[in-house]
């Protein structure tokens, strides 16, 4: 069992870390977030078993509503989300950096600026390579609504960033 | 027919066809078809591709703390399954602690005069055990990490 578990970590602990680094935009309460997601997973771990291999779309799952409802608890606060991946929060690129590290600060920061169900279908596709039937599961919507979710993530990112993609690249 | 319109139509749809979000596989065949016999379009669909490639490679962020599944194992081991830290248990500890509570007030009340009955020897009403499933602040600490979202139920796994 706790052979299991140590594979398990191997296998996903880093991509929970990034993603719940990714959508809260806090290196520190990824950490939180993500230990949170491996003790409930050890607490569940029998009834997991029975999942053969597919414990990674619960693990996100719980990753996401862990991270989402921080997320929203703080849009709800005096300050707003202005201290996780809001774009006030993220620096200036440094000057002289090359396009594509300008690039990835912009997408940075129109990903934080994302309502928080959007950042999350965002991500767990454009970067985790989530499938749209994982992707549904996750966020407890239909293959249909997870696509549709994604594609109004897609279409806010590409308004936000268009100034700086050529046009026959958006 | 004229190739710059339909051109255009096609780089519309390249995302849509990056990110397999096409749901009609006669327009997915008819795009890959114009890709095939288009160079200029099919260069723009390797740009579009190369792009997102990096948008997904671009965001590095740092590592969780080599000690993590150390400290997740130790506090799965204190809050085990079945054991509930906060939450809709320990909001119903509180209700039955205040019904008891209230009933005993309630029968005191309602016999001033009647002396207070002698305690059976095996029934000590006074050191009533705390109910189990009401854990202390200590046991439950607020660890910054909210109550599970309408998205987690464990109820649900299949």
């Amino acid at each position: 069992m706790d052979g299991g578990f140590q594979a398990l970590y191997a296998r996903y602990g880093r991509e929970v870390h990034a993603y719940a680094a990714r959508l809260t935009g806090d290196p520190y309460v990824a950490e939180e977030i993500c230990q949170e997601v491996f003790v409930r997973y050890l607490q569940h771990e029998q009834a997991l078993a029975g999942r053969n291999g597919h414990v990674a779309p619960w693990l996100f799952r719980v990753a996401t509503n862990l991270g989402v409802d921080r997320l929203r608890r703080l849009l709800r606060g005096p300050r707003g989300a202005r201290s996780l991946a809001a774009p006030e929060a993220l620096p200036d690129p440094a000057p002289g950096q090359p396009q594509d590290a300008d690039l990835a600060e912009r997408i940075r920061r129109a990903v934080g600026a994302l309502n928080p169900d959007l950042r999350a279908a965002f991500l767990l596709r454009a970067h985790h390579a989530l499938t749209f039937a994982q992707l549904a599961e996750v966020l407890d919507l239909s293959e249909r609504g997870a696509k549709d979710r994604y594609r109004r993530a897609r279409e806010a990112l590409a308004a936000a960033l268009a100034p700086h993609i050529p046009e026959d690249e958006r | 027919m004229n190739p710059v319109p339909r051109c255009a139509a096609v780089r519309a749809r390249l995302h849509d066809l990056l990110d397999d979000l096409l749901d009609d596989p006669a327009e997915r065949a008819d795009l890959e078809a114009h890709l095939a016999s288009c160079p200029a379009c099919a260069e723009a669909r390797e740009r579009a591709a190369d792009r997102l490639a990096s948008l997904r490679t671009a965001w590095d962020v740092p590592g969780p703390a080599p000690d993590l599944p150390e400290r997740a194992r130790a506090r799965a081991a204190l809050s085990p399954p079945g054991v509930v830290r906060g939450g809709r248990l320990r909001l119903a500890a509180t209700h039955v602690s205040a019904f008891v509570a209230g009933a005993a007030v309630a029968v005191l009340l309602r016999n001033p005069a009647t002396p207070a009955p002698v305690p059976p020897p095996t029934r000590p009403a006074v050191e009533r055990p705390a109910p189990p499933v009401a854990p202390t602040a200590s046991e439950a600490p607020d660890r910054g990490v909210g109550p599970s979202g309408p998205l987690f139920a464990p109820r649900r796994i299949r």
